[in-house]
């Protein structure tokens, strides 16, 4: 815990006439999602790409768990990193289990606990074993591949985990939705993940940490919260928008604000025509009030009981709050 | 393309070709052609040219050859149903098997009386009209396919499986023929010369196949690593393609010769400026561009996201090229392959210019003779058997296709 998995010394990538990634200092704790974001061309495939060595560093080094990267054969450390690719690049000729079951067939694990592992990875991303194990790609929807893709980096239990804009090419609802299971799934593995995307909304969502690169250069290196509140320049500013108080309720949980309490005369007697799951936020809290007309909303747990209820004050308040923060900075 | 059964299809212009053209030639061209010995019909010098028409009245049972025309022609010219294409079939094929199975009758009658000479090759007006049924009973096929349950490939097959079987019997076991051409397919096939050709044959072009296939594959593999070598390679390949056979055999002829001059002991093993090692060389080299094109162009077609996905995961080189490089391009690789090995067994017939043997042994001799008999004796099994190959690759590239690639791309992104 006390160092870094993962550690951008100095690094800077040249290209013939280019700088892709321009003296490059980070450093990538445990168990966190950093997502890296900014312009196109700004250099996130490139870093994220130098971490598992297909593109090498023009100077400067990657520690990773404080050994630098190029200690041992490419391919011994790319069988320890999972890699969820831009265009997810799942092998065609072969079935959704053998796609899963690859990187422990290259680490030669027995047939068994391949099976065995790749039925249990299905049901993590979300995909009836049953029924996937044994399609083949290009039977299955955009978002299932997407699945597989990530079932597949998951598959050899590596400790770190790359996403290139794993969920780019996807369709809004899908894509929040896969966004949703990536962190209840972060939640059972408890991944180092290394995410690249071009949406802040997804990077606010997802990260405990954002890099924020604009033409090689890494501009703010922080908290959702306070790239938020503490742009570094008018560039992350301009980055992350105007709407800034609806991105903030997106990053407080709705557990933290509710009240319990069973349906009762205290609380609207037609509450269920618009409530919250307890694992959304605050943003998803005001849309279900809106659609209330700013009544109490309720909050459900996975098998739909009420665990409790946003009051209409309360939510209010919590409003009031950032918006005189907004105003103020 | 899938009609409702009942549908009105149009007519079937195939189907009609083939009618007038077995009509036509029954009635105006020369169905028997005959000689005094076999000599004056080689010099092409035909004593006498019979038509069917002349021929019916010696042998009338011969006029059931022109009923399926008649038939076909009729059902053909009406808008008629897809369940025509049976109607069309049936007339093709017992068209095919009456002509087949009559003309030796034909001949034998025709000698017995007096109207033919010794010698009988069939004329012109009977080739055609094994075309033309041909023709109708492929129209038949082809109609019956746009109806959705009939899987009617195989029915093409029988006739030609009854024709096969007969034309057997008649060369290995019936009397000596009257026909001048199955008379020296007789002799040949009962002496085993032709069993013995159609092996060198098939040993000459399977052998410069599997040499094109190595190295076409290698090349193909080294030049996806190296564009330079790709495009060199697909060049020079390409240009010996462009060499016509004759030349390249006798180009190959000095060198062989030369290293067997240099190493007497090579001659022990048949290498030498004449004979089969120079015309494996040659073929081998006239195979190499359809493999070396395949392969390249198969690996290069494999998604980059693929590429980039397998290396992320930590293959190695070897591992990218067996894992996923080979078995996607696959089918294409062994679509190169198909074409070499068809391309291959039809120019070994051109092997036995420098020595090599083969079926090319017969039409030599029938050109040198003026043999159409003998040419035909060469050129018969060598189409045979370049068909035989060609399926066979095809069904053997069908299934090693692996099965998710034959799933055409799916559904969204
Ligand atoms: N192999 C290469 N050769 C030359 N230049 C390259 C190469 N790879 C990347 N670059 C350049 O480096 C820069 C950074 O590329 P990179 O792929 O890291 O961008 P990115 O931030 O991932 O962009 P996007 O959001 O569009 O994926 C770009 O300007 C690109 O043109
Ligand atoms: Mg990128």
């Amino acid at each position: 815990m006390s160092q870094p998995i993962i550690v951008f010394d100095g690094v800077t990538k040249t290209y013939a006439a280019k700088t892709a990634v321009d003296n490059l200092n980070l450093e990538i704790n445990h168990g966190q999602t950093c997502v890296f974001i900014g312009p196109s061309g700004c250099g996130k495939t490139t870093s994220l790409r130098m971490i598992n060595r297909l593109v090498e560093p023009t100077s400067g080094r990657i520690l990773i768990d404080g050994k630098p990267n190029d200690s041992a054969r490419p391919e011994e450390l790319r069988r320890q990193i999972g890699y969820v690719i831009q265009g997810v690049g799942l092998f065609d000729h072969l079935t959704v289990a053998q796609n899963v079951g690859i990187v422990p067939r290259l680490l030669g694990w027995p047939k068994q606990r391949i099976d065995e592992r790749v039925d249990e990875l299905l049901t993590l991303v979300g995909l009836d074993p049953a029924v996937n194990r044994n399609k083949f790609p290009r039977q299955l929807s955009g978002g299932e591949q997407q699945r597989v893709g990530v079932a597949r980096a998951l598959a050899a239990d590596p400790p770190i985990l790359l996403m290139d804009e794993p969920f780019g090419a996807l369709d809004p609802i899908t894509r929040e939705r896969l966004q949703d299971e990536l962190i209840r799934i972060q939640q059972v593995v408890k991944k180092t993940i290394v995410f690249v995307t071009h949406d802040i909304h997804e990077a606010i969502k997802l990260a405990d940490r954002i890099a924020i690169m604009r033409n090689g250069r890494l501009v703010q290196y922080d908290t959702p919260e306070a790239i938020l509140w503490r742009p570094a320049d008018e560039f992350v500013q301009e980055f992350v928008g105007t709407d800034r108080v609806l991105k903030a309720l997106g990053l407080i949980p709705v557990w933290s604000v509710m009240e319990p309490g069973e349906p009762g005369p205290k609380w609207p007697g037609d509450w269920t025509a618009s409530t919250v799951p307890v694992a959304a936020t605050l943003r998803d809290a005001l849309s279900a009030a809106i659609a209330n007309g700013m009544r109490d909303t309720a909050v459900v747990d996975e098998r739909g009981a009420v665990a409790g209820w946003i009051r209409r004050e309360r939510l209010l308040t919590v409003l009031e709050d950032l918006q005189s923060r907004e105003v103020a900075s | 393309m899938i009609s409702r059964p009942d549908a009105r299809e149009p007519r079937s212009q195939l189907a009609i070709v083939g009618a007038a053209a077995t009509l036509g030639a029954a009635a105006g061209l020369p169905w028997i052609q005959s000689a005094p010995n076999p000599l004056a019909l080689g010099s092409r010098f035909l004593v006498r040219n019979a038509n069917l028409l002349s021929l019916i009245r010696d042998w009338p049972f011969a006029a059931l050859i022109i009923v399926p025309a008649v038939v076909a022609l009729i059902v053909a010219c009406r808008r008629s149903p897809a369940r025509a294409g049976w109607g069309l079939w049936t007339a093709g094929s017992l068209g095919l098997l009456a002509v087949w199975a009559t003309s030796e009758s034909i001949i034998a009658a025709g000698q017995a009386s007096g109207t033919l000479a010794r010698v009988a090759l069939w004329g012109s007006g009977l080739w055609i009209a094994l075309i033309g049924y041909g023709l109708i009973a492929y129209a038949g096929v082809l109609r019956l396919r746009r109806s959705p349950a009939a899987n009617s490939q195989w029915l093409l097959l029988l006739p030609i499986v009854a024709i096969a079987a007969h034309a057997a019997w008649l060369i290995f076991y019936s009397e000596p023929a009257g026909n001048w051409l199955l008379q020296v397919f007789q002799q040949e096939a009962r002496t085993g010369g032709i069993q013995r050709r159609i092996g060198e044959h098939l040993w000459l072009s399977a052998i410069s196949t599997a040499l094109s296939i190595l190295i076409g594959i290698a090349l193909g593999i080294w030049g996806y690593h190296r564009e330079r070598v790709a495009r060199a390679s697909l060049y020079v390949a390409g240009v010996i393609l462009t060499l016509p056979s004759l030349a390249l055999f006798g180009m190959l002829m000095e060198p062989f010769s030369a290293l067997a001059r240099a190493f007497p002991v090579l001659r022990d093993y048949g290498i030498g400026g004449l004979g089969p090692a120079p015309a494996i060389t040659g073929l081998t080299l006239y195979g190499l561009l359809p493999v070396i094109r395949n392969t390249y162009t198969g690996l290069k077609g494999v998604s980059a996201a693929q590429v980039d996905a397998a290396r992320g995961m930590g293959m190695t080189g070897r591992q990218l090229m067996f894992l996923v490089l080979i078995p996607h391009a696959l089918p294409v690789i062994l679509a190169g392959i198909r074409q070499t090995a068809v391309m291959l067994t039809g120019i070994a017939a051109l092997a036995q210019l420098i020595g090599g043997g083969g079926l090319g042994y017969y039409i030599l001799m029938g050109i040198n003779r003026a043999s159409i008999a003998h040419i035909l004796l060469g050129a018969v099994p060598a189409v045979l058997v370049a068909v035989a190959v060609d399926l066979a690759l095809d069904w053997l590239g069908r299934r090693l296709t692996p099965k998710g690639l034959r799933l055409s791309k799916g559904v969204s992104a």
